[in-house]
């Protein structure tokens, strides 16, 4: 029995807070993150910790005047450290994070903006930096920070009476310069899977529970799998390997934290391991095991996906809310930060996953 | 909020909640469910109250399942891994925030609004940003590598690690790990190009030093190799991995050693003669599938024969061993090799565009930098074999999964190598063969030696086949690769025939071809063609050397017979295992398992009956309504054979009892309609008697078989069972009335007399039945009957029947009375009641009752008959009725009614023991009161009595005095 090996999930800082806050990401190649939020007088805040001995400092702490939800450096390359945001009026802002300024803004959904993604910030062999926002109007748009219209936006049927909230988007299939596909997760239980080189729909499902978080395991290779996280405690995992002309992509299902499951975010370094958001405030880290052949064919010869299992290598209550925010540190194997609605923000270390 | 998110639903409401009663530590450690303990884990953790049985629980589940650590394990973190990661963090941030800060200060200065992309500028700062930008996307890529030989998908493993090494050209455990990738795809001279970058940056790496001496061993570079493990070895005196390795090594050095040295002369001949021996042989013509490069003979005779020479020069050169140009000697490796496997493919019409190909080819390769790597590969692939599958690879680390062996010393004896003790076996005989047979210079030897020549051939043929088969198994194919593999089969087959000397080769081979089969049917989950292929192999066990092959389709075939819940062949199999390999950790491992699966074995065997009965049962219910009553039968008669294989076993299953308990009832059924009833009673008898004593459908099935025989008692009895149990069927109610009559008919005769010995009773009983009013007594006295005749067991069994069913039947009615009067016969009734109170009465004179209110009960039923009950007193020892009153008051009017028959019969029959009677009863307690209690006819009976005592000569003074003192009145 030999527990020591098992990954442990240790609160190395933590820092209560005035705000409620939304989102957090790490800065690439430092040891400072960014923290947004909205204050009680719902106003955004806009935040820089940086982690020092053990300790959270606060290096910056700027006002802005709509709370801010979601944000990302997947768009920007290391050397030049922009963050994407979105915001309660449904703005797309790209700020400058030495000073807090905004380098570029657009109107980006009718209503509040929920979730963004970006992709692109690696060089040109990645293809042209590009960021996908998801709003409460059911809109899922594509920007390029050099134009101020969208190059491609998804957006709910007139006919439809109620408008899907759009709660989850991610880019992903990006392996060469032109292929890229992003996958939208609804509150209805729908999602999408387009495809933005040829322009179309490759894939559509409903997973029954509203979707609150999805991530593709890497974004920058021909795509592998997806994590689904859903209301009802449930996530599922597709293999985005095979797709069968009926059957479409298999996946898994898995019940955990008994309470929504607000989001999923993969190890930079290892797209097997990740990391699953609880409403009750705790955080799971799963393996996930291929199986051996990862494609069967079916009576007619068409080839169909085969799942493999998870293995769930520890899990710990972080928060009495839920995390929203969670970002895996890209330069250091295990170092999180973290966000909870009990307004908290924690780094978090999970050790031995080079074991994984 | 409105949010749907903020809704904390407690993982579905439907959950029932578990029952934590059922958790104790017993309970814990007799266990073995994983999923029950899980969720008795998850209960205990949600009620926080036992944290000692949830830790008893964590620790039997990790016990039997340790995948399922993470959900149980604890998550309490200790103080010595929050400090290491705490280090762990400073370490790091002390390198990044240096980084950081030199970042910032780089994208301040460059602040001209550029979104996402750079500046013009080209200062100091923007320089290092892009170096490290460049770094960070080579790590990038070498991690997405990682993942990629993690996920076996080699090719992209080997562009990301190429991509990584172009982007930053400088970090030895990209190039260490492309070599990993390398010696996967079997592109050893790469391997080694690779490892010798790797060390170059970094020296002693030691995972580039291992890689790299796998290369060499795989290229036939021992000495090489063995240098390359002992360095390892010497950094890291532990490495077991190196260990092993440098072991095959040295032992395919020695055995280089023994069996080169007189042939040394002639590789050159050596390859000739091989060329024209291969010409010989047919060749299969799938071949031109898994080798794209062939050279027609005619056209390009003489560049071949250039190549050949240079190739074989170069061997030469090569045998002298020169450390410093190891990657230009790998690629010569390569040349040679190509060489080889074109020869035997020169029918190959088809190709003759792509000589000229190959023949640049094989110049470019001069320069190792432009390789064409796809041809190469293919080519060296079928030079090296490639191991046999290992059992349970899915979990197992890539790197340990596929070991490299070189079939090819330079004699050409091939080594059919499946673990590492086993090539000293097989080589170390071999040679000795050889030094045997080299002496004799006949015939005899000579063909030997031919033959031995052949068999290389084949089975070099075969390797190739099975190479092909190997690599459709890595991808997955495991179909196609049965079929390759099939074909290596039956080439074995064919040429097992022209073979006299080395049959015993050719037949090992072959097994390994089976065992290689039977792991890919394992993959396909075809438990059966898994055992068969395994059997094939066991059944050539005495041709076979290699006991790990052996061992090998001994475990294999264990565990498909696992999967196929043949538990027991199982065990057996694995038995053999650890017989042939004592120390077999995966055979301990399931004999462990077995065994406890044989202790639940029932449960495997039940359900599997269970599923069988059940067939039947539907497929009989069936032809029973199409009114095919023999067929049902039949059928039916299949499942209750089913179930007499084991039914002791069997009848401790619920659903199983249940089933054939209905088939026995179906199957009774079925024989009421052919009208054999005697088989239907058997049936149905069979139900009552061993499954169920109360199946309705049985009871009533047996009644009528028994109605049908004219056993009307039998049959009344069960139907009376019946009613009680539902008083609502028509049917029954009708059945019974009628059996009832035939009952009384039959009984007539019987009761005739037995009705004369007692007639008041029967008219009382009339009476009070006819008495609407009366019921209650009448249920009450049938009840104390029922007590009695418990009583009367003893009694000749015939009469306690009638007397019993005829009671049972009295009380159904009494009961059923208020609501059934009219249905039930009046006369029956009568009758009934009639015989049964005569005939308990009659035991009851002789039994003694057991207590007080026994006696009293007793006395109701007899009071009516003084005499009876005088009897009935008499037989009652003193000292019994002093204990039955020691307690308790005697009631008067029972008292009295003792009294009334003492004196009238008492005093004319046994004076004296009236008077002892009489003096017992005066000791019960409270004794005043009952004579208080009586009335003057009853106090003038007694002091009759106290009188003729009084006046008797036969009772002793001391007795009349001491009762006259206690009736004294």
């Amino acid at each position: 029995m030999d527990t020591t090996d098992a990954p442990q999930i240790i609160e190395h800082a933590s820092k209560s807070l005035t705000f409620t806050p939304f989102d957090t990401k790490w800065i690439p190649c430092s040891a400072r993150f960014i923290l947004l939020g909205q204050s009680p007088k719902a106003q955004g805040v806009f935040q820089i910790y940086q982690l020092n001995q053990g300790k959270l400092e606060i290096v910056h702490d700027w006002e802005k005047t709509d709370g801010i939800k979601n944000a990302t450096f997947k768009a920007s390359p290391v050397s030049i450290r922009d963050v994407a945001t979105v915001d309660y009026k449904g703005m797309l802002t790209i700020y400058d994070i030495e000073k807090g300024k905004p380098k570029f803004s657009v109107k980006a959904h009718a209503s509040m903006a929920n979730v963004i993604d970006g992709i692109g910030g690696k060089g040109a062999e990645y293809g042209a930096p590009e960021l996908v926002t998801g709003g409460t109007d059911g809109c899922v748009r594509v920007w390029d920070p050099r134009q101020e219209a969208p190059v491609v936006s998804l957006e709910p049927a007139e006919s439809e009476l109620i408008k899907p909230d759009c709660w989850a988007v991610a880019f992903g299939n990006s392996y060469n310069q032109e292929e890229r596909c992003i996958a939208a997760g609804y509150d209805n239980g729908d999602i999408k899977l387009f495809d933005l080189k040829t322009n179309c729909l490759r894939w559509d499902s409903n997973l029954q529970n509203g979707i609150c978080g999805l991530e593709f395991d890497r974004q920058d290779i021909n795509m592998n799998k997806l994590v689904v996280t859903t209301l009802e405690s449930k996530f599922h995992v597709f293999d985005l390997k095979t797709y069968h002309p009926e059957r479409g992509y298999t996946g898994l299902a898995e019940l955990a934290h008994k309470s929504t499951i607000w989001g999923v975010r993969h190890l930079p370094q290892n797209r097997d391991l990740f990391g699953t958001l609880g409403g009750n405030g705790s955080l799971n880290i799963y393996k996930y095991h291929y199986p051996s052949s990862r494609a069967l064919k079916d009576l007619d010869g068409i080839p169909y996906g085969v799942t493999g299992r998870l293995e769930l290598l520890n899990e710990k209550t972080l928060a009495q809310q839920p995390i929203v925010g969670y970002d895996w540190n890209p330069d250091k194997l295990g170092l999180g930060c973290m966000c909870a609605l009990d307004q908290q923000v924690k780094v978090i270390v999970c050790t031995k996953l080079n074991l994984y | 909020m409105a949010d749907p998110r903020f809704k904390n639903e407690e993982g579905g409401n439907s959950r029932p909640k578990y029952n934590l009663d059922k958790i104790d530590f017993d309970w814990v450690e007799k266990s073995t469910d994983v999923k029950e303990l899980l969720k008795a884990h998850d209960a205990l953790k949600d009620d926080a109250g036992f944290p000692d049985l949830l830790r008893a629980v964590s620790k039997r589940i990790i016990l039997l399942d340790p995948k399922q650590r993470g959900r149980v394990g604890n998550s309490r973190v200790s103080v010595e891994d929050e400090q290491i990661a705490a280090k762990d963090i400073a370490d790091f941030l002390n390198d990044i925030q240096k980084l950081d800060s030199k970042l910032s200060a780089g994208s301040q200065q460059n602040d001209d609004g550029a979104i996402f992309s750079r500046s013009g500028q080209q200062d100091l700062n923007r320089k290092f940003a892009e170096e490290i930008e460049r770094k960070k996307q080579a790590e990038h890529e070498r991690l997405k590598g990682n993942e990629f030989m993690k996920s076996k998908e080699y090719k992209e493993a080997l562009d990301c690690y190429t991509k990584s090494i172009d982007m930053f050209p400088d970090d030895a455990a990209t190039y260490s790990n492309r070599a990993q990738v390398h010696l996967m795809l079997k592109e050893y001279s790469k391997v080694i190009e690779d490892a010798n970058k790797a060390l170059q940056i970094q020296p002693d790496y030691l995972k580039a030093l291992h890689r790299r001496g796998k290369a060499f061993q795989a290229v036939n570079k021992t000495e090489l190799a063995i240098k390359d493990f002992q360095r390892i070895l010497e950094i890291e005196p532990n490495n077991k991995e190196a260990m092993k390795n440098l072991k095959e090594a040295r032992a395919s050095k020695d055995h280089k050693k023994s069996s080169t040295a007189p042939k040394e002369k002639t590789v050159l001949e050596e390859i000739k003669e091989e060329v024209v021996e291969e010409k010989q042989v047919e060749q299969p013509k799938k071949e031109d599938k898994f080798v794209r490069v062939a050279i027609q003979e005619e056209s390009d005779d003489e560049e071949q024969e250039e190549v050949k020479v240079e190739s074989t020069s170069k061997v030469q050169a090569n045998a002298e061993s020169d450390k410093e140009n190891q990657s230009k000697k790998s690629n010569i490796e390569v040349v040679n090799s190509q060489e080889n496997d074109t020869w035997w493919k020169e029918n190959n019409q088809k190709q003759q565009e792509q000589i000229k190909e190959q023949t640049k080819e094989v110049s470019a390769q001069k320069q190792p930098e432009e390789i064409p790597q796809v041809k190469i590969e293919e080519v060296q692939a079928s030079q090296f074999k490639r191991i046999p599958i290992q059992e349970d690879d899915d979990d197992a680390d890539d790197e340990e999964e596929v070991r490299l062996v070189n079939p090819y010393v330079e004699q050409n004896k091939p080594i059919i190598e499946e673990k590492k003790e086993e090539p000293k076996k097989v080589e170390q005989k071999s040679v000795e063969e050889q030094k045997k047979e080299a002496p004799k210079e006949d015939p005899e030897v000579k063909a030997k030696a031919d033959e031995k020549i052949r068999l290389e051939k084949l089975i070099k043929e075969i390797d190739q086949i099975k190479e092909e088969a190997s690599a459709e198994y890595k991808r997955g194919m495991y179909d196609d690769a049965v079929k390759v593999f099939e074909k290596a089969a039956d080439l074995a087959e064919k040429n097992l025939s022209q073979y006299k000397y080395y049959k015993k080769d050719i037949i090992e081979r072959e097994a390994t071809i089976f065992n290689n089969i039977a792991a890919c049917y394992k993959q396909g989950q075809h438990n059966k063609k898994e055992v068969e292929y395994c059997s094939k192999v066991i059944e050539r066990a005495p041709y076979i050397n290699d006991i790990t092959i052996l061992a090998k389709a001994y475990l294999r075939r264990g565990f498909a017979y696992e999967h196929l819940e043949k538990i027991a062949d199982a065990k057996e199999d694995m038995i053999r295992v650890k017989e042939i390999q004592p120390n077999n950790q995966q055979a301990s491992q399931a004999l462990t398992r077995l065994n406890r699966a044989l202790q639940d074995a029932n449960k495997v065997d039940i359900s599997d009956y269970e599923l069988k009965i059940a067939k039947t049962k539907d497929a009989g219910n069936a032809l029973f309504q199409q009114k095919k009553f023999n067929e049902a039968i039949a059928k039916f008669s299949e499942g209750v054979d089913i179930f007499l294989k084991n039914p002791d076993q069997l009848k401790k299953d619920k659903d199983i009892k249940l089933k054939v308990t209905q088939i026995y009832t179906n199957r009774s059924l079925s024989h009421h309609q052919l009208g054999n009833h005697q088989k239907a009673f058997e049936d149905a008898d069979y139900v009552l008697k061993n499954l169920d004593q109360v199946n309705p459908k049985a009871l009533f099935r047996r009644a009528i078989a028994n109605k049908s025989f004219e056993k009307y008692e039998d049959s009344v009895k069960d139907l009376q069972n019946l009613f009680k149990q539902d008083q609502t069927k028509a049917d029954i109610k009708t059945e019974l009335d009628q059996c009832m009559r035939l009952l009384v008919e039959q009984n007539k005769a019987k009761k005739e007399q037995q009705q004369q010995q007692v007639p008041t009773i029967k008219e009382t009983i009339k009476e009070s039945v006819s008495n609407g009013q009366k019921i209650q007594e009448i249920s009450s006295s049938i009840n104390d009957l029922q007590e009695q005749i418990k009583k009367a067991e003893e009694e000749s069994k015939n009469q306690e029947k009638i007397a019993k069913q005829l009671e049972e039947e009295v009380k159904k009615t009494s009961s059923a009375l208020p609501k059934k009067t009219k249905n039930l016969n009046q006369e029956v009734i009568d009758k009934a009641a009639d015989i049964a109170t005569q005939q308990t009465n009659k035991n009851l004179i002789k039994a003694v009752p057991k207590t007080a209110a026994g006696f009293e009960t007793d006395y109701n039923s007899l009071k009516k008959e003084p005499q009876t009950f005088y009897q009935y007193v008499k037989n009652i020892p003193f000292t019994t009725i002093e204990n039955f009153f020691k307690n308790c008051e005697i009631s008067a009017e029972l008292f009295a009614a003792i009294v009334r028959v003492l004196s009238e019969y008492g005093l004319s029959e046994d004076i004296k023991h009236s008077a002892q009677l009489i003096k017992s009863l005066a000791k019960a307690s409270s004794f005043d009161m009952t004579l208080m209690f009586m009335d003057s006819k009853e106090k003038n009976d007694l002091k009759q009595i106290i009188n003729a005592i009084k006046n008797s000569s036969e009772i002793e003074n001391d007795l009349v005095k001491e009762i006259v003192k206690i009736y004294n009145f």
